[in-house]
């Protein structure tokens, strides 16, 4: 922020430099590490199992853990180790790629919206509203019920479900830059629309974008999972956690183990997420506070 | 008051009017229309079938006369017949919602009681022991998606300790006792789901209330401190809680669909389910405008109870 008054003494500036570096949350430390975690099983994970996820073990069939199949097998005798982290690269893959769609398009036009305003942001907004006027859960089920069930469309739902949200947030950052100095300055040196979106507004809606980035991360994972357990994301074979649950709902009383491990894996990523979330916030603000 | 509830209830008719626009749109998307699916790709071999039938439905017209039509009808009251179920939608759907809101509101009712009594708990001693551990353990809870808890709770409740069964079929006739006892597993799940997101709020509003000075007036006058803590401070501490319960509903709307699979519940989640797999169209989307135009009314009913408890707030 260089909003600074200009009759302040340069040594205040200096003295910022110096200042000891900011004490990073906790939350946001092992949030973080747990997140990379996941990442790199994501990346490495199909290599590193014992068994191809979709392997039959017939002689095994709902084995309980053992030192060969260490969390059991499912009803083909698949081992759940081997799927449970095969399937950290569905579910990441898919969380991740859904917030980015829902977080690129709603970023965009909130800054549009924000920016230009007049008859464009009403209309954008009251679309926004009846969008967000369904259960996100429900909108989504919708959209991929017309779209079809398959991972491609889970993805597309839940980018769908998010642009408005994020939409709102970006364009209520933007309105508050709208009247600060250096966007008028920018507009009185003539420059277009775009790069003052872009090169003036844009670096700083980052704070905000972030945490609801994380925010939205988190959802994401719900909402995947919740979707393909519903049977309205990746389909069979696939070795998702939300469909491993799904399809061994059976056997639940007599062999409990098939549901631990992919019900260990979901809470465990949500967690890891939700922390990032509230360290990225806490550390955010903690800046922002910090730069006043 | 007045003048803001006419308002209010005027955006809520547009709104409705444009989620409709939205369903109608969206289900427009789906490959083949009704027709197709009632023939099953037998389209070729059924002769004239296919254009009677599409005539019969007013598949032929053109989509904005489709639509105005199907808005026309429901405003009467008609929802269209279901083609997997040929029957009339309204009546199925009013039972499921029966159905639904029998788990849904005893869950909204546990939820908002524990939350206020663990919230205000938590935030008489922030940072000691007791908020410790009731932050843990609703960070928990959040991050636990109802079909996960639903299907542990089977594990644990109907395989292990058989206290409960573990799919929630319902006989009609029996007595109060009997639905409390089938019923008890998913609504917990709904609740502890529900109850995770209200607690964090209304924590963190009650420190902030906590600070206020007009508490510490009250605590200076000599009032008892439960007087100060549950009749002076909570009612402020509510509002954001009141808000959030307004969102919850939609995302427990979301819970209700999933823990309805879990425990093969015959809800109105699961009736918006059949109707994506049978892909009946007029029930899904029947179903689907049922659903967001009931999430709309609770909105609504949050917003005139934030006018009641917040006298500040005048909508003019």
């Amino acid at each position: 922020m260089s909003d600074s008054s200009s009759d302040q003494p340069i040594t205040n500036e200096v003295e910022r430099t110096v200042k000891p570096p900011r004490r990073v949350p906790t939350s946001l430390i092992i949030g973080g590490s747990l997140v990379f975690v996941f990442i790199v099983l994501a990346l490495i994970g199909p290599y590193i199992t014992p068994y191809p996820y979709d392997q039959f073990h017939f002689a095994n069939r709902l084995a309980p853990p053992s030192a060969e199949f260490w969390l059991g097998t499912d009803r083909y005798g698949r081992d759940i180790f081997s799927r449970v982290i095969h399937g950290t690269q569905l579910t990441v893959t898919m969380a991740g790629t859904g917030t980015i769609i829902g977080v690129a398009i709603g970023l965009i036009i909130g800054l549009f919206s924000g920016f230009i305003g007049g008859w464009f942001d009403e209309i954008l907004m009251r679309v926004t509203d009846i969008v967000m006027s369904f259960p996100a859960l429900l909108l989504a089920m919708l959209v991929v019920a017309a779209l079809g069930s398959n991972e491609i469309n889970a993805v597309l739902s839940i980018g769908i479900v998010f642009i408005p949200k994020v939409a709102r947030v970006v364009r209520s950052a933007t309105l508050g830059l709208r009247n600060v100095q250096f966007v008028e300055a920018a507009e009185v040196r003539g420059e277009s629309n775009s790069y003052i979106i872009f090169r003036e507004i844009l670096p700083n809606v980052w704070p905000p974008v972030i945490v609801e980035t994380c925010i939205r991360l988190s959802y994401a994972v719900l909402l995947v999972v919740s979707l393909s357990y519903l049977g309205l994301g990746a389909q069979p074979p696939a070795p998702d956690w939300g469909l491993m649950i799904a399809k061994e709902r059976a056997f639940l009383v007599s062999a409990p183990w098939v549901v631990f491990a992919p019900a260990g894996a979901i809470v465990l990523l949500i967690i890891a997420v939700n922390l990032l979330g509230d360290g990225m916030r806490e550390y955010l603000a903690a800046r922002k506070t910090g730069d006043e | 008051m007045l003048y803001f509830l006419i308002r209010r209830i005027g955006m809520l008719f547009f709104t409705l009017v444009g989620i409709s626009a939205a369903i109608f749109l969206i289900v427009q998307v789906l490959p083949g229309d009704a027709v197709d699916a009632m023939l099953e790709g037998w389209v070729e071999e059924s002769g004239g079938a296919y254009d009677v039938l599409r005539a019969k439905l007013g598949l032929d017209r053109p989509l904005y006369e489709q639509y105005f039509t199907w808005l026309w009808k429901i405003m009467q009251g008609d929802l269209g017949r279901s083609l997997a179920m040929d029957a009339p939608i309204a009546p199925v759907l009013v039972e499921r919602l029966g159905y639904s809101l029998r788990l849904a509101i005893p869950a909204l009712v546990i939820a908002v009681t524990l939350s206020l009594i663990l919230g205000v708990v938590a935030a008489m001693r922030p940072n000691g022991w007791i908020d410790h551990t009731i932050t843990v353990v609703t960070l928990t809870g959040v991050s636990v998606p109802a079909f996960v808890s639903g299907s542990l709770f089977i594990v644990i409740f109907a395989s292990w300790l058989q206290w409960f069964p573990s799919t929630s079929s319902l006989t009609e006739g029996e007595g109060f006792f009997h639905w409390a006892y089938v019923l008890a597993m998913p609504i917990a799940v709904l609740a502890i789901e529900a109850l995770a997101h209200l607690v964090r709020i209304t924590r963190s509003s009650m420190i902030e209330v906590l600070k206020s000075p007009y508490v510490r007036t009250a605590k200076l006058k000599g009032l008892p401190k439960w007087r100060v803590v549950y009749v002076h401070a909570l009612r402020n501490a509510m509002l954001p809680t009141v808000t959030v319960i307004a969102f919850n509903i939609g995302w427990m709307l979301g819970g209700v669909v999933l823990v309805e699979q879990v425990f093969s519940y015959p809800g109105l989640g699961s009736l918006v389910l059949y109707s994506i797999e049978q892909r009946d169209i007029p029930l899904l989307q029947a179903s689907m405008f049922f659903v967001a135009a009931g999430y709309c009314f609770a909105n609504l009913l949050a917003d005139i109870c934030y006018a009641l408890l917040d006298p500040r707030i005048r909508y003019t």
